[in-house]
């Protein structure tokens, strides 16, 4: 029979495949092995069965083999359970960890609760910060090329001011899209308008904006309806939002109608066919709207933008991938006074990103804006987080007298230091675990209160899980630390003076602590004092003499039929109970908006450049807003020269260099009269800024604004006959009333929002400190007991006593109060000067700081002192 | 034929510091052994396997499955770090043994 070398090989196989030691891996390798020392025997001359026969005698008996194999078998089984082994010695540990850590805590269910509550509290407030500042961060981010989008802008020279504006002259717009590559899409925008649209049987007013063709395309405002390049490109075309369409068509209009191609009327004049609906434009977003028209309408019926005298247009624009900006705001920065010869201006891109956080410009420089806020909040998070770990610290090492005889114990009977440390840390982790449950919690809880108060509209949705992980993150990291301390410093007990009974503590704790008390208290009174001052400042704002009357002060828009019949709109609506006075305006007085530099009198040098405040009025606009004459008369319909002459504020009184300006010359906008007379400074833009010299002057055309006054106390009444004469003279347009003490509040708004929350935040850090002060104070008289109890026996008075052991925590307050202060003053000082007008920062409010502080302090600590004062000394003597 | 301890004991070295100047696999790691010794020591295929496996298991070596021009599987093993390591306490450990039966045995030690 003919040798079959397969055969044979299988056959040798056999034994080996059936065991367990040798995996097929390992028979391969040793069949392999095998073939080639036959191949090496076939070819050095030998026949293939005498080769085979030689290789197999050469590789070994089965029975060696198995043996062998099996060694190394066993050899990586035991190594393997040793590694369960450990696992499962390790899992028991920590099991055993945890089992001592909750029976410490229910042990201690006092202190824990205080530590862990003082903690969750104080992650929650940060928590409510970081979720805040993540808010205000992401404005106008949503926008697919949001890194690409622009604002510009421009510093105009005045006199010796600077002011930075985003209203810039429309011809610029046209010189960057066509000479700089750089700029891939110019926008064109007009100022925020607002326009009654009428369709059917329904009008509402909204706001918008004109745009150029580009809108859509560059900003990411989806459309549901329409086409984003041709929504605007033909003239009468509307694009509207989400919300009007509703308003107009019906909550579920997308399913039934097709409304591209409807008619809205605009203003009641003007049609325009829909060509587009927009998904309503988020919060985060600078630009607000419901409608947006082509620009084009508005060119055509302004052409006095053309000209680069004026500023009047907003433009953005979309600049090519990897165009470098700086260098491009050097070569853009003279555009407009390349072109023209009265102003010196310097234009320069914004980010879009970066309008909401930085929009503070003061004298052409960027001073900050939002973001102060932003960076403030940040601090007071970590302050709260501090304060609430600085207890967490405090209370885990005071305790540890109380723990001192089972470390001593443990460590006599074998554990390591190690040990001790994973436990205590473990115990940490714990009480981690539950504050941050329990601030969790919190923050669900409170949420819709915080956004009633910030105004914003923060979701259970924007907890994401990356908030979560951050927050958890927060939470361990804070306990990590905070824990770590006490675990080394109960790790370190020595046992058998422990054991022996003459275990003290080592003088340095106790002095650690006292120092941490300070400190925490020193954060605190900073809190104190930083809300103080914002609540101050507040009500200065609030009750601040503005120069006239914005209480009982209504306005409506000065449109419609109301412009022609207005005459007799006032008398009637004078015969009306609760109405006062009638006038009109252009501007808000209180907000400003026409300037000019070109005003020239008698004796004017002609080097001034001196920008003015221009308001155009109707008659009796002077006594409307209750605005206090110091010379001369107002407006009177008896003077017919008075279409022509000026009523002015103090200031320009001061511009004019005339004491007596009253039958002076003054001239401007081609109009030449006489100053009749000075009414008393009235707070003009906002109390950020100086008052500026203001000029008044009857133009019964450029009237936008129609003001009333109410009786005192009958505003009711006064709105009743508001509605009545108005409806009877322009039905056409719904009534739509304004409070100007509303509008001042609004303005205010972020400051009043501010003071809001630092009242809270301060409160919440004086909980903590006191919870912290509480729990040490009672650790501190139970350790003193036995004193008390041999105080009183010699003859001790209560009070003396509670004097006693109240000092020692007063003088702690007072050293941080003293170490914050004059950091308080910097901060606040720092604070207020961001006003133009400020209330005063006084000594006595720093007395009445510390005092407080004493007090809080006092009262913690009391309840403790007087009952230790009062207890029995007999008990007090056994006390063990 | 050596005894058998020390045929177990002088495995480790020997491997060792075969693969030390280069991987190789188990068939060729033979070859080489016989060669050196010029026949006197055989080993058993069925007894290298499991040392090599045996020091893999313990991290000295490292092994891979490579594929032949003949298109048979072969495992090749090399030396780690720590393999390297092991073998130059193996070195120091032979060598002062044997300085001290060299003294003994009246011969030239071997230069360390």
């Amino acid at each position: 029979m003919a040798f079959d070398l397969e055969k044979a090989i299988a056959a040798w196989r056999r034994p080996f495949e059936h065991n367990r030691a040798i995996s097929s891996e390992d028979l391969e390798e040793l069949e392999g092995s095998l073939c080639d020392r036959v191949e090496a025997l076939v070819e050095a001359g030998m026949a293939k069965e005498a080769a085979f026969r030689e290789a197999v005698r050469r590789l070994g008996s089965y029975d060696t083999a198995e043996v062998e194999y099996r060694k190394v078998y066993w050899g990586k089984l035991k190594r393997r359970r040793q590694l369960l082994n450990e696992l499962s010695w390790r899992s028991s540990m920590l099991k055993n960890y945890l089992k001592i850590a909750l029976r410490n805590l229910r042990r201690q269910k006092g202190y824990a609760f205080i530590n862990i509550a003082g903690l969750s509290v104080g992650l929650a407030c940060s928590f409510f910060i970081v979720l805040w500042i993540v808010d205000e961060v992401s404005y106008d981010r949503f926008h697919e090329h949001s890194d690409a989008l622009y604002r510009v802008m421009q510093h105009a020279r005045r006199g010796d001011q600077t002011y930075t504006s985003q209203s810039v002259p429309k011809p610029l717009a046209d010189a960057l899209e066509h000479d700089y590559p750089e700029v891939e899409d110019v926008i064109l925008l007009s100022f925020q308008d607002d326009a009654l649209l009428t369709h059917g049987d329904q009008t509402h007013r909204e706001e918008g904006h004109y745009a150029g063709p580009a809108f859509f395309q560059s900003f990411s405002f989806p459309l549901l309806q329409g086409d984003p390049a041709g929504v605007l490109s033909s003239p009468n075309a509307i694009a509207i939002s989400d919300r009007v369409a509703q308003k107009f068509f019906g909550e579920d209009w997308r399913a039934n109608v097709n409304v591209l191609g409807e008619i809205i009327t605009v203003d009641n004049h003007k049609d325009l066919r829909i060509t587009g609906v927009f998904e309503d434009v988020p919060e985060h977003s600078t630009l607000f709207f419901d409608y947006i028209v082509p620009m084009d309408d508005f060119l055509q019926r302004n052409p006095w933008v053309e000209s680069w005298n004026n500023s009047g247009m907003q433009i953005y624009v979309k600049l090519r991938s990897g165009s470098p900006v700086e260098e491009l705001n050097a070569r853009i920065a003279d555009l407009i006074n390349r072109n023209q010869e009265l102003d010196k201006a310097a234009v320069f891109l914004k980010p879009l990103d970066e309008i909401h956080l930085y929009s503070d410009y003061r004298d052409g420089k960027l001073q900050g804006g939002r973001i102060d806020l932003i960076r403030i909040f940040a601090f007071v998070a970590i302050f709260l987080v501090l304060i609430a770990s600085i207890n967490f610290m405090n209370l885990a090492t005071a305790r540890s007298a109380q723990r001192a005889k089972e470390i001593g114990i443990r460590k006599a009977t074998g554990a390591g230091r190690g040990s001790l440390i994973r436990q205590f840390l473990t115990e940490s982790m714990l009480m981690a675990v539950l504050a941050f449950s329990l601030a969790m919690a919190l923050v669900l809880a409170i949420l819709p209160v915080f956004n009633t108060i910030t105004g914003k509209n923060i979701g259970v949705l924007d907890l994401n899980p990356q908030f979560l992980i951050a927050a958890f993150g927060i939470a361990l990291i804070t306990a990590l630390i905070s824990g770590s301390y006490p675990a080394l410093h109960l790790a370190s007990f020595n046992p058998t003076s422990i054991l022996r009974g003459t275990y003290r503590q080592v003088p340095g704790t106790a002095r650690l602590r006292k120092g941490l008390v300070v400190f925490q208290f020193a954060l605190s009174t900073l809190l104190i004092v930083g809300t103080a001052a914002v609540y101050l400042q507040i009500q200065y704002i609030m009750q601040k003499d503005l120069g006239l009357d914005r209480g009982n002060l209504v306005y409506v828009p000065h449109e419609g039929a109301l412009q022609e019949h207005y005459a007799a709109f006032k008398q009637e609506l004078l015969t009306m109970p609760g109405i006062v006075q009638v006038s009109a305006s252009g501007q808000n007085p209180l907000r400003g908006s026409r300037t000019t530099d070109e005003a020239t009198w008698e004796g004017k040098d002609p080097d001034d450049n001196i920008r003015f405040q221009v308001i155009n009025a109707k008659f009796d606009f002077v006594e409307t807003m209750r605005m206090e004459l110091v010379a001369g008369r107002s407006f009177s319909e008896a003077f017919a020269t008075d279409s022509a002459n000026y009523v002015i504020n103090e200031q320009t009184a001061v511009a004019m260099g005339k004491e007596n300006p009253v039958g002076e010359t003054l001239e401007f906008w081609d109009q030449k009269g006489q100053v009749i007379g000075v009414v008393r400074d009235f707070h003009n833009i906002n109390l950020s800024s100086p008052i500026e010299p203001t000029i008044i002057r009857l133009d019964p055309s450029d009237t936008g604004r129609l003001w009333i006054r109410m009786k005192e106390g009958q505003t009711r009444e006064g709105i009743a006959s508001l509605a009545t004469v108005y409806g009877k003279f322009n039905p056409d347009y719904p009534l739509q009333i304004e409070f100007m003490d509303k509008e001042f509040a609004e303005m205010h708004r972020s400051v009043i929002v501010m003071g809001k929350l630092a009242n809270a935040f301060a409160l919440v850090a004086i909980l903590i400190s006191c919870l912290g002060l509480f729990a040490l104070a009672s650790f501190a008289t139970e350790q003193r007991t036995k004193e008390i109890g041999v105080r009183k026996v010699l003859g001790a008075s209560v009070s003396r006593l509670v004097l006693l052991l109240s000092g020692e925590f007063t003088k702690l307050v007072m050293i941080g109060f003293v170490l914050a202060a004059p950091v308080a003053y910097f901060a606040v000082n720092g604070f207020l000067n961001n006003f133009e007008y400020h209330v005063e920062i006084h000594a006595w409010m720093f007395v009445l700081a510390a005092i407080l502080a004493l007090l809080i302090a006092m009262l913690t600590v009391s309840y403790q002192t007087l009952r230790a004062a009062l207890a029995d000394p007999v008990k007090s003597l056994r006390y063990e | 034929m050596l005894s058998r301890e020390l045929a177990g004991a002088s495995a480790k070295p020997i491997i060792l510091s075969i693969l030390a100047s280069g991987e190789s696999y188990g068939y060729a790691i033979l070859q080489r052994i016989e060669d050196l010794s010029h026949g006197k020591l055989s080993w058993d295929d069925s007894t290298l396997y499991p040392v090599l496996h045996r020091l893999e298991n313990e991290g000295l070596l490292s092994s891979s499955w490579r594929v032949a021009d003949t298109g048979r599987r072969r495992k090749y093993y090399r030396l780690t770090a720590k393999g390297h390591e092991a073998l130059e306490t193996e070195k120091r450990q032979w060598l002062r043994v044997d300085a001290v039966l060299a003294q003994l045995w009246g011969l030239q030690p071997r230069l360390a």
